[in-house]
């Protein structure tokens, strides 16, 4: 398996981070990798959504399945539990990627992981993707960390052309955004 | 609690502009797109606070079955594990009525986050 290098983005105080290049049928997976998320509004999440040609709406139809698990510094709290706030059912919201997002309470903690999409070209399938991310947060005075399992499918058979990172609400303050081809 | 229309007052007077990232270029949103995410951050918000203040301090809500069950919400049933204790105490001191701790720990739930 080997991954080629196709674009790079480092947010700033950003609205969105899109991705309108590179997603095509040269590869039948691409890999995106998002390092030290931070939202400029606590505590709200990574996600994304995907368009098709030149659309610009990104509110595709996702059905996705979600589950977590995570442990405080202290040992005080751990759980692993399905986790309904990060599934859709046929919605076609913003799709989440971590349980959270660290803003302001504390400048060292952040978020970082990765999605998956599969043969986004395909003309024939609904497209898979898969999904992990790992979320350091501060809750009320404890470090805790959570890390998010999210994968599920987008209900078109239209090729895939683009794809939006955002907060759910408000800015990204910080994060790189790389995309690779997967061969 | 903001309501929307407080959220979205809040954010206009925050953000005059909005811009976001695209293949690597910056651009400013239209005045459309401005609004429109304006108003999905503002709704959003809103929501976030509703379900803060039920976690809070309870109250009715459609959600209700969500906040009984999700262990990251404060007043949400006892693991298994410890309602099983609780039903073992609860036998051992013949409380298997409305007096016993199982009981009363589910019913703190029930009270809290209830059905509208």
């Amino acid at each position: 398996m080997g991954y080629t290098f196709l674009s790079s983005q480092t947010a700033s105080t950003s609205t969105s981070i899109d991705f309108t290049s590179g997603i095509d049928g040269t590869y039948d997976e691409y890999l995106f990798t998002i390092v030290n998320y931070k939202p400029v509004t606590d505590p709200d999440q990574i996600c994304w959504q995907v368009d098709t040609g030149t659309n610009t709406s990104y509110n595709q139809t996702i059905t996705s399945t979600s589950f977590y698990m995570g442990t405080n510094d202290t040992g005080s709290w751990t759980d692993f539990a399905y986790h309904t706030g990060g599934d859709q059912a046929e919605g076609t919201a913003l799709q989440r990627l971590s349980y959270g997002g660290e803003g302001t309470v504390d400048p060292s903690l952040t978020s970082s992981g990765e999605l998956r999409l599969y043969a986004p070209s395909s003309s024939t399938y609904m497209k898979h993707f898969t999904s992990e991310n790992n979320l350091i947060y501060n809750s009320s005075g404890n470090r805790a960390n959570t890390t998010m399992h999210i994968a599920g499918y987008v209900n078109t058979t239209t090729a895939l052309t683009r794809l939006r990172f955002a907060a759910r609400t408000g800015n990204i303050a910080t994060g790189t955004f790389t995309l690779y081809g997967v061969s | 609690m903001a309501t929307k229309a407080e959220h979205i007052t809040a954010l206009k007077a925050k953000h005059s502009s909005l811009t976001r990232l695209v293949n690597g270029v910056k651009e400013t949103l239209s005045p459309s797109e401005y609004e429109a995410t304006i108003d999905g951050w503002a709704t959003n918000s809103a929501a976030r606070d509703a379900r803060n203040e039920i976690i809070a301090n309870g109250g009715a809500s459609a959600d209700y079955a969500s906040f009984r069950t999700d262990p990251m919400v404060d007043g949400s049933y006892p693991s298994i594990p410890d309602q099983l204790d609780k039903l073992y105490h609860d036998i051992t001191d013949g409380k298997l009525d409305e007096t016993g701790s199982w009981y009363l720990a589910v019913k703190a739930t029930k009270d809290k986050f209830t059905k509208p």
